[in-house]
Order: C-alpha cells, then structure tokens, then sequence
C-alpha cells in the first residue's frame, strides 16, 4: 500500500471570502486566513510550526509578516495544483516527526490588480530558449487548453453539448453560495452562445477571474484529538506530471491518470466510495479529463459521464459544490479552495441548507491540476475523509 | 518587415536549441535526432531525453506534416496580435521525424474551418535579418 494514510489530518480551514478587494495586500489575504483557519480548529498562533505556501524565497516574507520562525517550510511551485501537493507534503512532515502543526496559505488580488487569468494573454516582450517554442505563435492559456477539447472532440466524439453541461451544474451550485462571483442559472444554450475565446472554448467554459485566498490547517493525530471540530483525514495522495513529452505526446491524457492510480492504491479505496468531487476547473475540459483519467470513467467517456444530473449536489457525484473556479471564484492558483470546501462537506458544515451534499458524505476527492493542459501540468491528488 | 515594426515577442535560443534556428534562417526545419539510440524529439536539446548522450544532429525534414490538433485564438489582450485575431495555433506532427511542432498554421480564408488530420507544410517568417520563425500552411 505505502503512503500517508491517517497520518495527519486538517484541523481547520478558511476562504477569505472577498472576490474583489482593492484594500488588502496578497500577505495580509495570508495572515488573516490563516488566523481564521486556526480559529476554526482552535488553535493558536503559537501552536503553529510549519509554513506551507508556493512561493519560492517569497514565503520568508510571508513568514516574516506573520511574525513566525517555522521549523520547517515548503515552497513548492506546481501552479494551481501546489496546495494539493502541500497537503501531502505536510503529511509526509508530520509522520516523520518534523512539524505538528503545519499552516498552508494562499493570497492572490488578482482581480483587484487587473490580471486576466482564464481568457488573458500570455505575451513575453523577450521569451527564453524554450518559452521560444510557444509565445512567439500567440499560445494563450486558453488556446492551450483549446486544442486539447479539439482533440478529445475528435478522438472521441465529445459534443459541446456535453463540455457546457459542466459549466451549467457549476453555476446551479454558484447559486447555492453566497459568496459566489456569478450566481444566475445559465443554459447549455447560454455557455454555446457566449464569445468563443480560442475554438471550440466559449467564455462560460473558462474560469472566472477573482481576487482570493486562504489557509489549511494539517495537524498529527494527536493534535488532532484537541480539536473543535471533526478532523478530516488525509487518506491517500498522489502526484502526476505531464509535460509535452519530447514531441509524442497523448494530449487527451493528463497526469491524473498517474496521480490518481497512486492516491487510490495508498487510500485503498475506490471509486465508489467517493461522495463528493473537487475537480479543477480551469475550464470545462481541465474537468471532463481529470474525470477521465482518475477512472471515474473510461477514457473518451466523459462526454457522456457529464451529461445529466450526475454531477450535481443531488446527484450520483456531486461536484464542485463551490461553484467552482468557473462561477465562485478562481484567483490564479485555486487548489486551496478544492482543500477548504471538501473539508467543509465532510464535516457536514452547511447541514440543514441545500449546499450540504446530502446523505452521510465521508470520503471526499480533491483533485487539482496546475499549469497547463495542452503544454506541462501537474496533477495532484488528494483522498480525504471523515 | 523591420524589427522595430514587429510587435510579436521574438523567439531567443540557448546552447540546445541554436542549431534549430540556424537552420529557420536557411529556411530549412531541422528535427534533432540522437546518433546512439535513433530518437527524434522535439523541441531541440543537445542531450537525449531517451539515452542521455550527448551525441545528437539536426536533420532537415521535408516539412510536411498534418494537424494533430489546433485552436482558433479568437481574443487576445495583446496589441501584438490585433490584427491576427482569429488565428490558429496548431501541434503539427512533422513527417519523418514523427514529433509534435507547436507553431501557427496561417493562410487559410477562415481558420474555423480547419481539420485536425488535414495536411500543412512549414513555411518562415523573417522577423529579422537573425531570426526566422517557422509556421505552417496548407499543403
């Protein structure tokens, strides 16, 4: 089996709730979440001894604005996937006897500062040796992104119909959260009528652009005994990484066919005992092929996978159950959130409104895919449950 | 076309890709191919991904391929591009040496209406008297 199963829980969780915020900073979107995510667990700033953020030597000034001297920190930059990865890392620390409390941020004003993410340029005034092999063409995030829905429609008959289904389940949960960007119900007519941003993605396909953050709280077991609310434990992770494969690439199959395989092996459970799905949403392919290739269902059968009710907070699968980067928000890296609103679920924190997912959810998969499809990725995979 | 006129971020090279673009400039594409172990791959580096020698040469290919997939950019923010939008960035899968090229396909009335599978052939564009940048068109 291997892997981290039960070995550290999270112990609390916050999303700073603002979508678009001019009055704070990225570090102090940070230091706020994480007081609120210890609180949540009720902990205290001193019980803190780890530092988690992809941030490169930038999280020593994160560190430094909360007034803390970790024992141990990790900046692993993986894209919007980093916080999956964290979760693991965290895990594999604290079962080694390094950190007990471990704190995993993330502050992002995108919005605020005018940074398009989903349907923005991706233009270098001067490229490196090997950025020169895709920005001199005009390769926008989302043309990337395009080519490999293209690609999948060609292989496997994948209708648009089917693509803007994922989107028009994520608003109806964007419904269910107030904090949520966009909240209006929308058709499969409303997503194929939108702008087509790079063919064949439309506009309602491609995540929103807000400002964000938040924290995690991982904890070891016996931390987590003290805690005010249900632990939620880590059961099983995974790690995936795609790259263009020196010319021969499989574009249609992402690094979650490799990270899901190993998180499921080291959980020891399958698919059928998932109760809710976090699946990054970058855009409605990031998510029919993530569904894919974590074995939810055969390869090229996501289009029909995706049709329906299946997908919805009262269906067979519910998924993103936030409203996803496509209608709640998405802020650059949204790994975290998948993180926060999982916990949430299986700790039955909206029980008694229609977004608690109904019946007894236990086991709840957050899977996030960093970077990009279409060029490199990192996919992680995280199993968590109650 | 002056290089103060072109907008367009201009492609750099290193010590695994210059001979890449060595051969852009003669207008020839040229695949970097491993004299131990028989692999092309793509983009150019000096060092096999596959045997890890350092023993490898760029090979002139005919400059055929088809589409292995494409995406029409039909937004983008840059004025670089403004007078591109829609355009169609493309995987080409090159004949030969049988690996993926991204670059553009252009000179098509309406780049919607491309297919992936459809047959294109590279051409250059000289940016400047140092650099040109390979793309692709119907064959």
């Amino acid at each position: 089996m291997g892997g981290l199963t039960r070995k550290a829980a999270i112990a609390g969780v916050y999303e700073y709730p603002n979508r678009n915020d001019p009055t704070v900073s990225e570090n102090a979107i940070q230091a706020l979440s994480a007081k609120k995510a210890l609180e949540d667990a009720g902990l205290d700033i001193k019980d803190v001894d780890g530092l988690m953020s992809p941030m490169g030597m930038g999280l020593l000034q994160v560190a430094e604005y909360m007034g803390l001297n970790p024992d141990l920190v990790d900046t692993t930059q993986v894209g919007g996937s980093s916080y999956q990865l964290h979760v693991a890392r965290a895990t594999a620390a604290i079962a080694a006897g390094q950190a007990n409390c471990i704190v995993i941020t993330y502050g992002s004003i995108a919005r605020s500062s005018a940074r398009a993410i989903g349907t923005g340029g991706r233009n270098m005034a001067k490229p490196n040796a090997i950025e020169s092999f895709e920005v001199p063409y005009g390769g926008i995030l989302a043309g990337m992104y395009a080519m490999v829905k293209n690609r999948h429609m060609y292989e496997f008959g994948t209708k648009d119909e089917q693509f803007a289904n994922i989107s028009v389940i994520t608003r109806r949960h964007a419904g269910l959260n107030p904090e949520a960007m966009f909240r209006d119900p929308i058709t499969i007519d409303d997503v194929l009528s939108s702008r087509v941003i790079a063919h064949p993605l439309h506009l309602l396909e491609c995540c929103i652009v807000s400002d964000g953050g938040g924290a995690v709280v991982v904890v070891s077991p016996e931390l987590a005994r003290s805690i005010k609310k249900k632990p939620v434990w880590v059961l099983g992770e995974g790690e995936g990484y795609a790259h263009l494969a020196n010319g021969k690439r499989d574009w249609v199959t992402t690094g979650a066919a490799q990270s899901g395989k190993t998180a499921f092996a080291h959980a020891g459970i399958t698919h059928k005992d998932i109760d809710h799905a976090m699946i990054y949403d970058s855009f409605t392919i990031t998510v029919l092929t993530a569904l894919e290739d974590l074995g939810f269902c055969k390869k090229g059968e996501g289009g029909a996978f995706v049709e329906g009710n299946r997908l919805a907070i009262d269906g067979d699968l519910p998924m993103n159950t936030d409203g996803g980067g496509l209608s709640s928000n998405h802020p650059g890296m949204r790994g975290l959130f998948l993180i926060v609103e999982a916990v949430k679920q299986l700790r039955q924190d909206y029980k008694g409104t229609e977004r608690q997912v109904p019946g007894d959810p236990k086991i709840s998969i957050a899977h996030g895919t960093g970077g990009m499809l279409g060029s490199r990725h990192a996919s992680e995979t995280l199993l968590l449950g109650v | 076309m002056t290089n103060s006129e072109y907008l367009k971020p201009i492609p750099t090279w290193d010590t695994d890709s210059k001979a890449f673009w060595d051969g852009c400039k003669e207008h020839e594409l040229r695949i970097p191919k491993c004299n131990d172990c028989g692999e092309s791959f793509f983009p150019p580096q000096s060092v096999c991904p596959k045997c890890w020698q350092r023993n490898v040469s760029f090979e002139k290919v005919p400059g055929t391929g088809k589409i292995y997939t494409f995406a029409v950019v039909n937004q983008n923010k840059s004025k670089a591009w403004a007078e591109d939008v829609p355009y169609a960035i493309a995987y080409v899968t090159v004949d030969v040496a049988e690996v993926q090229v991204f670059s553009n396909v252009v000179n098509v009335d309406d780049p919607f209406k491309l297919k992936i599978g459809q047959k294109v052939k590279v051409a250059f564009r000289d940016i400047n008297d140092e650099v040109s940048l390979p793309i692709f068109e119907p064959a």
